[in-house]
């Protein structure tokens, strides 16, 4: 019986080294590389008819497209429309990376804390680089909010710094940190549906129905957060609150 | 846990690197100009059609109007028509009547201008009647035969006398 933590395993298929570092082809860049593979032949495949009356799966690659789009329209405002691209990308890696690694023996990037916080930070940089170039230090504005009393500056200014700061971790272990938990639970709870036996073991069976339910619900919301998440930061790099 | 296991993160991060980036270069040029247009052609399709439909309701409005136009118009010239048509006949009416009376006047009169020869033929009828009864009379009653003159002449002032003109 494998471990709970032996999915997170990551093993080298092909072994490459450039620089000293170890950059082998392993198993997560294999599923890295089946998503975009997944990903890009169903969006070229559903759209290859562009139907003025769309197909079934130009239909959903339509409302992947418009559900972005709005999220960009609603979060981001005016501006929003250049950074469509990346945000459609985004939101999509991420939802296929949750939702392949629900299918039992295949390997969840987005369980990895380097991947979560390699996306996090270009996010954070991006932005914080983006808000510059909008604002020049007009962006310092953004760690003291308009209004408050000047003195309050000395407590205010610090906490703004440190939770502007921490956004490419909490961003990182958010995701990290909910797709972990929830493929441990699901293989702990697994674990225990054999040695009950047929009679005991349909308890543990039927909560592992459930959590398998609510962990596809997670791999939804959890992509969807961290897209959302990186509209607003990308809000306040263009509109200072 | 493997995933604190520093030795992963540059493999982790280079394919991530690689493989997002590739992913955002096939999507954002191949996918999404291609869903653009899509969704643009559709937009400015379903744009389309409303406006013809628009166009089309306005026509219909059109039509409608100068139909409502036209039946206007016929009604009124029907009821002109009616109207001519009822001042005619009443003119015809007053004409056949005014003839008719004048030609029952025309038909009274020369009625009346009958019964006038009438009685002055009875009234001349009656006188020598008269006469002739006056001369025979006189002859049977006494024997005499009184000249004519003499018994027109009595005649004459006798119905003189009682007025018999008024009463003829």
């Amino acid at each position: 019986m494998a471990g709970p933590l032996e999915q997170f395993e990551v093993n080298p298929i092909v072994p490459i080294e450039i620089g000293g570092f170890d950059v082998s082809f392993t198993n997560a860049s294999l599923f890295m590389v089946i998503n975009v593979a997944l990903l890009t032949s169903f969006f070229l495949f559903a759209s290859r008819g562009r139907s003025l009356v769309p197909t079934r799966l130009q239909s959903v690659a339509e409302i992947m497209y418009e559900a972005v789009a709005n999220m960009i329209r609603d979060n981001v405002g005016s501006g929003g429309r250049k950074y469509f691209p990346f945000i459609f990308t985004l939101f999509m890696f991420l939802l296929t990376c949750n939702l392949v690694g629900m299918i039992p023996g295949s390997f969840t990037v987005t369980s990895h804390v380097f991947v979560t916080f390699g996306l996090a930070f270009v996010i954070f940089i991006g932005v914080t680089i983006i808000g510059i170039f909008t604002h020049g230090l007009h962006f310092l504005r953004l760690f003291f909010p308009h209004g408050a009393p000047l003195w309050t500056a000395v407590i205010l200014t610090p906490v703004e710094i440190i939770s502007y700061l921490a956004r490419p971790i909490t961003l990182a272990v958010r995701l990290f940190a909910n797709m972990t938990v929830g493929h441990v639970l699901l293989k702990v709870v697994a674990g225990f549906v054999a040695p009950l036996g047929i009679a005991l073991g349909i308890l543990p069976l039927g909560g592992l129905v459930a959590i398998t339910a609510l962990e596809f619900m997670i791999a939804v919301i959890q992509a969807y957060v961290f897209t959302i998440l990186t509209c607003v930061y990308l809000h306040e790099a263009l509109h200072l609150h | 846990m493997p995933q604190f296991d520093p030795t992963l993160f540059a493999g982790l991060v280079f394919w991530l690197a690689i493989t997002f980036t590739a992913l955002f270069f096939l999507l954002s040029r191949l996918v999404l100009p291609r869903m653009q247009d899509t969704l643009e052609a559709r937009a400015s399709r379903i744009a389309d059609d409303l406006d013809r439909a628009e166009t089309l309701r306005q026509e219909a409005e059109t039509v409608r109007q100068q139909y409502e136009e036209a039946l206007q118009e016929a009604r009124d010239q029907a009821r002109a028509g009616i109207t001519h048509a009822v001042s005619e006949m009443e003119r015809q009416g007053a004409e056949r009547e005014a003839a008719l009376n004048a030609e029952i006047d025309a038909r009274i009169t020369a009625a009346e201008q009958r019964i006038a020869r009438a009685r002055d033929e009875a009234r001349t009828h009656i006188r020598d009647i008269a006469i002739e009864a006056c001369e025979a009379a006189s002859e049977r009653i006494s024997g005499v035969k009184v000249k004519k003159a003499v018994v027109t002449a009595a005649v004459e002032g006798e119905m003189k006398r009682r007025n018999l003109q008024e009463v003829a």
